[in-house]
């Protein structure tokens, strides 16, 4: 045991001014991350697009063949970020 | 009130210190458990404070700062306890994952965390209770752990909970993007806080919704005044309700929220969109889009806009006009992007007895439960968001709307269509949302197998037994018959439903099996050995997966045995003196299956793997039953009767060869008193007419390829021996092509295997699947090369080889030994000219038993002259047949060189003579190409020049063709392959002519003489030299003499 604790005035210890609440902890233990599976990269990536039909505004055939084409290049680009992470699915070749 | 509990605190207060201090007073203790909870308040409190005092004190500087810290450790420890005592549960460990990476930061280090704020990445690093990381530690830390090296910028310190600053640093999304990814994927560096981690795995999960096309566009509207707005394309992910997603807004760490202090759902939407949105500007950026409109009024000109805009950069339009549009794009995109959609189940069920395929539609409810896509419908109200689904499954699934409104949800698919909802339609409208509930479809096609089944009126008695068969065939465990095979090869995707789902077969292989089953229809009947032949593929029309034979026949229960033949294995076999090896033991059970079943067999163990071993415990075991008769080369007769006496010493063993063999007359009494004979190939036929009068159990065949000719003579007259069970034992079955296989399958079993031209047309030609098709059955087949058997040899094996000697060899070592004999004779000798006579007759006899080329250089062939050469033909023929390369060894240069000249005749392949004549670079050169060569491959060396230094571990055999005094040289020779980087066991042949000199030096080597003896055999002196002497020493001993064996 440190001695000097025996001298220690109570007053070191101020009560009052004290939050009511406790504080979060920052450094609570979290949930363990899901399993991580690779990314596939299906073979009609505006398929999801084209379910809802074209856009409801005058000309939306036009305007939807511009998205599809946002939507193709943006999985093209989101394709290779996987790559270069080694998390693009490859193609079994047992299948 | 108040008053008085402020007083009752401070003296709360004092007994906690006093008690935790251990001083306190039976007063103080009693204080405590009076208000325990009030305790335990006031401790948490004073933990909390001495912990903070703590952060504090260790971001301080000074010598005294470890006392004052530990201090202070001592205080919250001692603390702490009381709250135990308090009856404070313990402070639970905090769970790890993968049983080694804490999910959680390790207490009191310092480790990498990020923030999410403001669509920006915020960098620091700290722990619990550490001193936080300044700039340029964490600058240094970034960059340790791959982080890019670009693109950060100051940030205002974080603020952390327990009051410590942590300097910090930012970066855009934009260029943290690919390093969170890896992290995210654990690919990148695992130094980093669990934050890193997890917006590294969400950062991954927005990629991947962007990957699969799951990102629609939306217009946010900014109004800017006077009946006008702002407004901005931008992108948003669809379907972001994953159960991944959601996973990871549990799973959220602390520290990404500390400085924006959001919830988990939101933090996650915004980096999920923030990911979404770099991605998709990065692919705007890549399109080439019209000129925006000068001037924007109406719709048309906002969907224009919107195309030229697309960038995300704003325009301005009418409010009204603008926030039409903006409004009527959420809604089209509405049943992707609503957190609350709900997922239509797509359900295909496994067809009935009818065949037909039924997929319903159904909807899922309040109640988590699910109803009929058309009872859904038609309960519906306000937004509709069910038959918003319904409009896109409609769209991605046409054929869903074959069924008409009156039956909406549910229609018939042919197998086709079913196929390919499981396979293709399937995943893509997984992809789509919506949640697609198929039989499971194994990914792999079916194996096709022919089963025969067989049914015996009679006792199963044998071979030529006649069994009604029946046939059918069997895709994985599906047996189909010949009518069902027709049905499904009209189907354009052929499934049937195994045990584990749905298969998949092929086309080609219904049409193999269709023609298969017409054959066996045809085939109402078969003797036991047509059973046996159509199990190993020998006869009909062969399937991938082989044929399979039940029932009751012959060769149903000579199969069934063959399988558990492995179970009886045992290496330490009655009456064998000495262990077996895994695989000796299996080779010996097989040996015993063939010996109950009356089958003849090929034991197929590669060269160095045991064979004799085995088999003398085989006839060890069986030798009260019947005796064996084994026929040998000349070469290892001397072997087999050594390993015999080693292993199997209880056996009486004859050797019946060389002149000194019993006559016909006296051979059956011979017999009589034997367990086992041993003769070799020329004296069995030679003598065959006696020995085809005893009835053998066992007939054994060392180095089988003898009769691979089936036609040679020694094939012919080897049939007529008669025995219960026939092995055929060799290294190499196939030497030159399937035609050795048959040959020795054929003999072991007359008639079993069928006509030659079948059972090669039968293996199409291919010898591997050959000898699998017969391995356990017929063969048994073990090599060096199989890891487990590999496991279990030796580094190097030595073997030594008895050769014979040829006429022309015994009369030119008689008249080389009668000259020396006449020399030493000569009463004018002196005794260095004596002493000089003995050591050139030596060296001369020496090389008489290598050849007689050897010692008499002529132009004559070299084949057909030496018994030596003839093994050492055998030996690299076998060598060759494994495709491996061989070191031959000789003391003479000269020889060695017409050796390799012989050698590459005889076999094609070039093989070169590395001796003292030959300059360094084509020496070099030499050892070079031979390292570097592949597959079968020989190098002749001479003992002097080759026999030290050299690397030649590309070989895995050698060859000491004649002998050298000092073992220590052909141990340095063989030493040339077997050394640092050989990954092999090495076999190492000895080639000994017994009974000639070539044995005396055997003697020497093995140090049962000295050389000394050779040369003065009785004194010290020459001129004590008696002749008959001389003879004794250097000449022929015809009983131990192997002589040259022509039938």
């Amino acid at each position: 045991m440190n001695q000097p604790r025996n001298t220690r005035p109570t007053s070191r210890r101020p009560q009052q001014n004290r939050r009511p609440t406790k504080p979060v902890d920052v450094w609570r233990p979290a949930d363990p991350l899901p399993d991580l599976a690779p990314i596939t990269v299906p073979d009609d990536v505006s398929a999801l697009l084209r379910t809802l039909g074209d856009p409801p505004t005058a000309g939306g055939d036009i305007l939807a063949s511009y998205f599809i084409a946002v939507v193709e290049r943006t999985a093209a680009i989101a394709a290779a970020i996987a790559l270069s992470a080694d998390l693009l699915a490859t193609v079994d070749p047992a299948v | 009130m108040s008053s008085a509990s402020t007083v009752d605190l401070t003296e709360l207060e004092a007994a906690i210190w006093s008690t935790a201090d251990g001083r306190g007073s039976g007063e103080d203790v009693a204080r405590l458990h009076a208000d325990e909870r009030a305790s335990l308040a006031l401790l948490d409190r004073l933990i909390a404070d001495t912990a903070k005092d703590l952060v504090s004190v260790r971001s301080l500087a000074g010598h005294e700062r470890e006392q004052v810290v530990a201090d202070l450790e001592s205080t919250v420890s001692s603390l702490k306890a009381l709250a135990s005592r308090l009856g404070r549960p313990a402070e639970p460990e905090e769970p790890s994952r993968d049983g080694a990476r804490r999910q959680a930061e390790v207490p009191g280090t310092t480790e990498l965390h990020v923030s999410w704020s403001s669509g920006r990445v915020v960098a620091w690093a700290a722990g619990r209770g550490t001193v936080p990381d300044s700039h340029d530690d964490l600058s240094n830390r970034l960059e340790t752990v791959g982080a890019p090296p670009v693109g950060w910028h100051a940030h205002p310190d974080v603020r952390l909970p327990d009051g410590v600053s942590a300097p910090a640093l930012a970066i855009s999304m934009k260029d943290a993007l690919g390093w969170l990814v890896s992290v995210g994927a654990e690919r990148g560096p695992l130094e980093v806080g669990a934050s890193v981690r997890w917006l590294g795995r969400t950062a991954g999960e927005a990629v991947r919704l962007a990957a699969s096309g799951s990102v629609v566009p939306t217009l946010r509207i900014r109004p800017s005044g006077r009946g006008h707005s702002g407004a901005q394309v931008q992108w948003r992910p669809a379907l972001a309700n994953s159960p991944t997603i959601l996973a990871l807004t549990a799973a959220m760490p602390g520290p990404v929220a500390v400085v924006d202090g959001g919830t988990a759902a939101t933090t996650v939407a915004s980096v999920i969109a923030a990911v979404v949105d770099v991605i998709t500007a990065e692919s705007v950026e890549r399109m080439e889009l019209p000129a925006p409109p000068p001037i924007v009024t109406t719709s048309s000109d906002v969907r224009d806009a919107l195309i030229a805009r697309m960038d995300g950069s704003e325009f301005q339009a009418p409010t009204a006009v603008v926030s039409a549009v903006s409004k009527s794009l959420d809604q089209w995109t509405r049943s992707v992007t609503s957190m609350s959609r709900p997922r239509l189940i797509v359900q295909l069920d496994a067809p009935g007895p009818g065949g037909v395929w039924l997929v319903t539609v159904r909807a899922p409810t309040a109640q988590d439960r699910t109803m009929p896509i058309d009872a859904a419908l038609r309960a519906e109200r306000g937004n509709r968001p069910v038959a918003a689904e319904w409009a896109r499954l409609e769209r991605a699934f046409p054929t869903i709307d074959r069924s008409g409104p009156s039956r909406r949800g549910q229609i018939a698919l042919s197998q086709d269509e079913a196929w390919e909802l499981m396979t293709v339609t399937g995943p893509a409208l997984v992809a789509m949302g919506f949640d697609v509930r198929v039989p499971m479809l194994s990914r792999r096609k079916a194996t096709p197998m022919l089963r025969l089944f067989a049914e015996s009126a009679d006792t199963v008695v044998g071979a030529h037994q006649l069994s009604n068969v029946a046939w059918s065939v069997l895709f994985d465990d599906v047996e189909l018959t010949s009518a069902e095979v027709a049905k499904l090869a009209a189907q354009a995707r052929p499934l049937v439903q195994a045990r584990n789902g749905w298969v998949e077969i092929d086309h080609a292989d219904l049409a193999a099996a269709a023609a298969a089953l017409a054959e066996g229809e045809d085939l109402g009947q078969l003797t036991g050995a047509e059973i046996l032949r159509h199990s190993i593929g020998l006869d009909g029309i062969a399937l991938r997966g082989g044929v399979e034979v039940r029932g009751r026949s012959w060769a149903t229960e000579v199969l069934a045995r063959a399988d558990g033949a492995s179970s009886s294995a045992t290496s330490r076999p009655e009456g064998f003196h000495g262990e077996l090896r895994s695989y000796q033991a299996e080779a010996l059970a097989w040996i015993g299956f063939l010996d109950a079943a009356g089958l003849g067999g090929c034991l197929a163990l590669d060269m160095g793997l045991g064979k004799t071993p085995t088999v003398l415990a085989h006839l060890a075991r069986t030798s009260a039953v019947g005796r064996a008769l084994v026929i040998a080369p000349a070469a290892v007769v001397g072997n087999w009767a050594a390993e015999a006496a080693r292993f199997a010493p209880e056996l009486r063993v004859v050797v019946h060869h060389g002149a000194s063999r019993a006559s016909a007359g006296e051979l059956v009494a011979e017999i009589d008193e034997a367990d086992v004979v041993i003769t070799t190939y020329a004296t069995a036929v030679r003598d065959i007419d006696s020995l085809a009068s005893v009835g053998w159990h066992t007939l054994v065949l060392d180095e089988a390829q003898a009769i691979k000719n089936p036609a040679s003579e020694t094939a012919q007259q080897l049939r007529r021996l008669a025995a219960e069970t026939r092995l055929a034992l060799t290294g190499t079955p196939i030497e030159n092509g399937l035609g050795d296989l048959w040959a020795i399958s054929d003999f072991v079993n007359p008639g079993l295997v069928g006509t030659r031209p079948a059972f090669i047309a039968q293996m199409s030609g291919d010898a591997e699947s050959a000898l699998r098709a017969l391995n356990g059955l017929l063969l048994f087949r073990r090599t060096k090369s199989e890891p487990e058997v590999a496991a279990e040899l030796p580094d190097k094996i030595d073997e030594l080889d008895h050769c014979t000697m040829t006429t022309e060899q015994i009369g030119l070592y008689q008249a080389v030994l009668d000259a020396l004999v006449a020399d030493v004779d000569d009463p004018d000798a002196v005794g260095a000219r004596r002493q000089g006579a003995i050591l050139a007759a030596i060296t001369a006899l020496k090389q008489i038993c290598n050849h007689p080329a050897a010692y008499r250089d002529d132009d004559r062939p070299l084949a057909g002259r030496s018994g030596k050469l003839a093994r050492l033909e055998e030996i690299v023929e076998s060598v060759f047949a494994a495709d491996e390369r061989i070191l031959v060894f000789t003391h003479f240069a000269t020889w060695g060189r017409r050796l390799a000249a012989h050698l590459t005749d005889v076999t094609g392949i070039p093989i070169s003579c590395y001796d003292g004549s030959l300059s360094r670079g084509t020496r070099d050169r030499l050892i070079t190409e031979f390292q570097a060569g592949r597959g079968a491959g020989a190098l002749v060396l001479s003992l002097k020049a080759g026999g030290t230094g050299l690397n030649l571990t590309a070989a895995n055999h050698v060859v000491l063709y004649d002998r050298w005094w000092n073992p220590a040289i052909e141990d340095q020779a063989r030493d040339r392959a077997w050394r640092i980087g050989q990954q092999r066991t090495v076999v190492s042949h000895r080639l000994v002519c017994p009974g000639t000199i070539d044995e005396r030096v055997e003697e020497v080597v093995a140090g049962k003489r000295h050389i000394a003896q050779l040369v003065l055999p009785r004194s010290s002196s020459m001129a004590d030299l008696d002749t008959d002497q001389l003879r004794f020493a250097l000449g022929l001993r015809p009983d131990e003499l192997l002589a040259e064996d022509q039938p």
